[in-house]
Parts: structure tokens; sequence; C-alpha cells
């Protein structure tokens, strides 16, 4: 991982347009907040051992 | 007379088939009361008044040509505004929903509460879009705790715990994506049933995080939760995810005890992270059930990889109306969709495999043991605006964090009664998670039968201010 600490608005000013998105000024401290808790909260999960072959849970049926 | 719609659902339709009082008396008297108590409490957001009274006249005229008027003949019932209601728009909560057309037709599980004889009063407040636990909304207010107006519901299906707790109806239909029929039943003092993912079909209702998504009911007794879920069962070939099996009624096995289940507290992540009343809960269930044992599960991942799914799905669902109509979102809600629109989908589809991962770990615990007992809130209700809460020395926000205990278990997809407990001669109730292994809906209703009869939990209807 990296050890640059993470830079919510950063990612809000490279997402935003990518996804067509307008994040008005007044919203951005809480997506930001959001996007903090978000990356705080995966990293349990990206440290999860998982074996390559492990199946994701939804089973599409044809 | 006594008011027939504060009796339980079984004694209601008992009543009504029996002849003791009519369908339409018992929904004279439970319109009275939305009427009379809403305006405080804020649970409804339409009144189908004239189609209650219609419908309730329906039931009487089948008992008078002496036919089955059904299992819940004369029950009035309401469900969370996110239930299609034929005539009304489904808001879901919010202003946006607000422009689309009435509902051409009931959702399933209200139409098969209908048939069953149940008598629909309305559609129920909610969170925005059910991205909620508090049971505030910005555009309609909050739905408010009848146990204490100035604490929370709950949410998202907060008018369900607030109209089932006043004793407005005597069953709400909600639905739990992270914990959203058993954090306001916690918060309330209610009866909640979150059944097995793919139990109930969920045709006819505005979604929110599809992987998670589940349906069901609240109420003050446990065989009312057994006689909705009886009611509400069945294949339905038009939501993908509901089981086409056939499921055996719940309603004849209530009272069949406890004797033989091995039941265990679940540790680990679940004996921290709440107050201290959230865990005396937990031990005075534990005491009555003669509970010894506890199994260490890590859920955190777990409700880590929930939490990731939600914000990503409900992204996705919400995406179009957040590029056009971002104004209209209740703040809290758009700022969190808002970034699950940003998370990366390589995190997604991890959090998805763990999904599996965990729910195989689950199934290895169930292996030896019937049921699991949790915490179902971290608190009792919070007061209404509060937005921070302090557990163990962390400050943390409210909205996301009252279902930290729920959560990793609607991410597997188990099912959970929550039991309402009352400790300390407190004002407010707690609930206690009963989790059983999939489509055991009768394992976890038959434990909190066992509580409800020892009078250890319970759901009373709350006292008028």
């Amino acid at each position: 991982m990296s050890e640059e600490p993470f830079d919510p608005k950063k990612l809000i000013d490279a997402m935003a347009p990518f996804l067509g998105l307008e994040v008005a000024a007044e919203y951005r401290p809480g997506v930001a907040a959001h996007l903090s808790a978000a990356h705080r909260i995966a990293q349990d999960v990206l440290a999860a051992q998982i074996d390559d072959d492990a199946e994701q849970a939804p089973v599409f049926r044809p | 007379m006594t008011d027939p719609s504060l009796l339980t659902a079984a004694e209601i339709a008992a009543g009504v088939r029996g002849r003791k009082f009519s369908a339409a008396d018992v929904t004279a008297h439970a319109l009275g009361r939305i009427a009379k108590l809403d305006p405080l409490l804020n649970a409804f957001t339409a009144v189908t008044a004239e189609r209650a009274i219609a419908k309730a006249a329906a039931v009487d005229a089948v008992i008078a040509a002496g036919k089955d008027p059904g299992p819940l003949a004369g029950v009035p019932f309401a469900a969370k505004n996110l239930f299609d209601i034929e005539g009304v728009v489904t808001l879901a909560g919010s202003k946006i929903n607000r422009d689309n057309n009435p509902a051409s037709k009931d959702s399933t599980l209200v139409a098969r509460m209908e048939a069953a004889g149940a008598i629909l009063t309305g559609a129920l407040n909610m969170g925005e879009y059910a991205y909620d636990f508090t049971g505030e909304n910005v555009h309609y207010g909050p739905s408010r705790n009848p146990h204490s107006p100035e604490h929370m519901s709950g949410g998202s299906s907060g008018g369900c715990g607030t109209a089932v707790a006043a004793g407005m109806v005597a069953l709400a239909l909600g639905s739990d994506t992270n914990g959203s029929i058993r954090v306001p039943s916690s918060l309330c003092g209610l009866f909640g049933l979150k059944p097995t993912y793919g139990r109930l079909p969920r045709t006819g209702t505005f979604p929110f995080v599809d992987s998670l998504d589940h349906l069901g009911p609240f109420a003050r007794r446990t065989q009312d939760l057994a006689l909705c879920l009886d009611a509400m069962s069945g294949a339905d070939a038009a939501d993908p995810t509901c089981s086409p099996e056939h499921f055996a009624p719940v309603t004849p096995l209530l009272k069949t005890g406890i004797d033989g289940l091995s039941i265990a507290k679940a540790g680990g992540y679940f004996s921290t992270g709440g107050h201290a009343e959230a865990f005396e809960a937990v031990d005075r269930i534990a005491a009555a059930l003669d509970v010894s044992g506890t199994v260490a599960i890590d859920a955190k991942a777990a409700r880590g990889a929930a939490y990731l799914i939600t914000m990503a799905e409900g992204a996705s669902l919400h995406l179009e109306r957040l590029r056009r109509r971002h104004a209209d979102f209740d703040p809290d809600v758009r700022d969190r969709l808002i970034a699950g629109a940003m998370i990366p989908g390589a995190w997604v589809a991890k959090a998805q495999k763990l999904r599996r991962v965990f729910r195989r770990q689950m199934l290895d615990i169930f292996e030896e043991v019937d049921a699991l007992i949790a915490p179902a809130t971290p608190c009792r209700a919070p007061r209404i605006g509060q937005r921070l809460m302090t557990i163990d020395g962390v400050g943390m926000p409210v909205r996301p964090n009252l279902g930290l205990f729920t959560q990793p278990v609607s991410f597997i997809g188990f099912p959970v009664v929550s039991v309402p407990v009352w400790t300390g001669g407190e004002q407010l109730p707690i609930g206690v998670q009963i989790i059983a292994a999939p489509w055991r809906e009768d394992i976890a209703l038959r434990i909190a039968h066992h509580l409800e009869a020892a009078g250890v939990v319970r759901a009373p209807t709350a006292r008028e201010a």
C-alpha cells in the first residue's frame, strides 16, 4: 500500500467529472468524510486473505 | 368496549372470525387511533382510510356468507412507504419520488397480507431511500419513538417501529438491508423478524441494495410475527432472489419449546463496541436461556464488506438522480451516495467474495449451535437530532453506526428475530438478536416465544403522552 496519506479531496476532484457528477462546495465536506470512513473500513476487507479461486457471493444461473 | 385494535393480531383475527367484533369495528378504532396519535408521532405518510373501510366491509361480508376470511381477518397493518400500494406514490422516503406516478398495483407482500384478511391502513415514514438507521427524514420529519417522543424510532423502517409500538397497527411490513427492521425494533421495543435472504419476495418494492435487501414484519407478539410470515410466504418468480422452495408454516412450531436446542452467545466482534446496556440485555437473555457458551466471531471485515457493497450498489441505483436531482436529496444520504459512486470496483468485488467466505465460517459455527444471541444496537434510542455518540471512548456518527451489530448478519442473509428487553426500570428498551441458520426462522421464533412466555422480553403498547 502507498505510504502517502489518502486525500479524499483529490479523489473527489478526479472522480466527479469522470462520473459526470456535480459535487457542490457544500457537499464536499460530507462526501470527503464518507470517503475517509470508507477508506478506513475497506482496510479490513482488503487485508482479508482470500484464495484466488474464491467465488463471489451472487451466482448467476442462465 | 375495549379498543379491539389494541389486541394482538392473533386475538383480533380470532375475534373477527368468531364474530365477537367486526372487522369494521377494529378498523374504525385503528383509524381513530392513527388520527389521534399520528400528528405527534409522525409514523404515516399516507392513510388509506377509504380502502381500509372497504376491505373491512368485504371481510365482514365473507364471514356473513359463512366463508373463510383468512388467518389475519380484520388485522390492521401498514407498510413502509417503499412498498407499492395501488393508487399511492411509492416515496421510498424521498422528495424526488413524489414526481412518480402512483403505483398501478400492490406489492406482492401487501397483496398477500390482504389475501389473508388483513386490513391495510396506510404507508409508513422511513429514512430517505432506506439509507438510514435513525428514522429521521429531512422531507417528512422524524418518526418518533412512542415510548419517548423526543427520541429516535430507529431506521430506516422508522414509521414501522413507531406505528406498532404506539398501537396504531398490530403489524407493519418493513425492509432490512443492513438492520432497518432490527434497529427500530430495538429502539421501539418490538419483535422484528428479518427472514433469510430470499425467503420473501421483494416484488413491487423500491430497492436499495439488491444484494442485501430483505423484507419482514414488526409486531408486539411473537405469534403475530409467525402468522405474518406464514401469510406472506411463497415463491415468486418475479423476484429472482426469492427461493422457489416451499417452506412449512412456522406458527404450528412456535410453542414447541427450546428443549434440545444448542444456543450460544456471539462473542468477539459482538462483545465490544456498545454501551453497557447492550451487553446487559444479552446477558439477561443468556441467563434466561441457561446459555453459558460463547463463540468468538471475527465480523469486522464482514461489516466492512457490507458497508462497501451498500455504498457502491446504492450509488449505482441512484447515479442518474445524483446527476440530475442532487439538490433534492436529504444531504446526509446524498453525500454518502456520491462517495459510494467513487468506491473502486475492486473493493466491491472482494467484498462479495468475502461474503461467501464469512457465510462459510458462520455455517461451520451453526454445525455446532442452533442459534446465537447478540446485541441488536449498541445503545438505547438516541435523542432526535443527535449526530454523534461515544463508544469505548471513541466518538462516532450515530447514523451509520446504530447498525454495527446488525450489518454483519444481514450481510450473509441469516434469519434473525430481534427481541425487546427492558432493563433497570429504563424508559426505553433495547433489542437482542436471536440468529438462526438459513431458513430456520422457526428456531429463532421458538426461542423468542419461549422468552416472551417467560416474561423476559415484552413489547408493550406505549403509554399515550
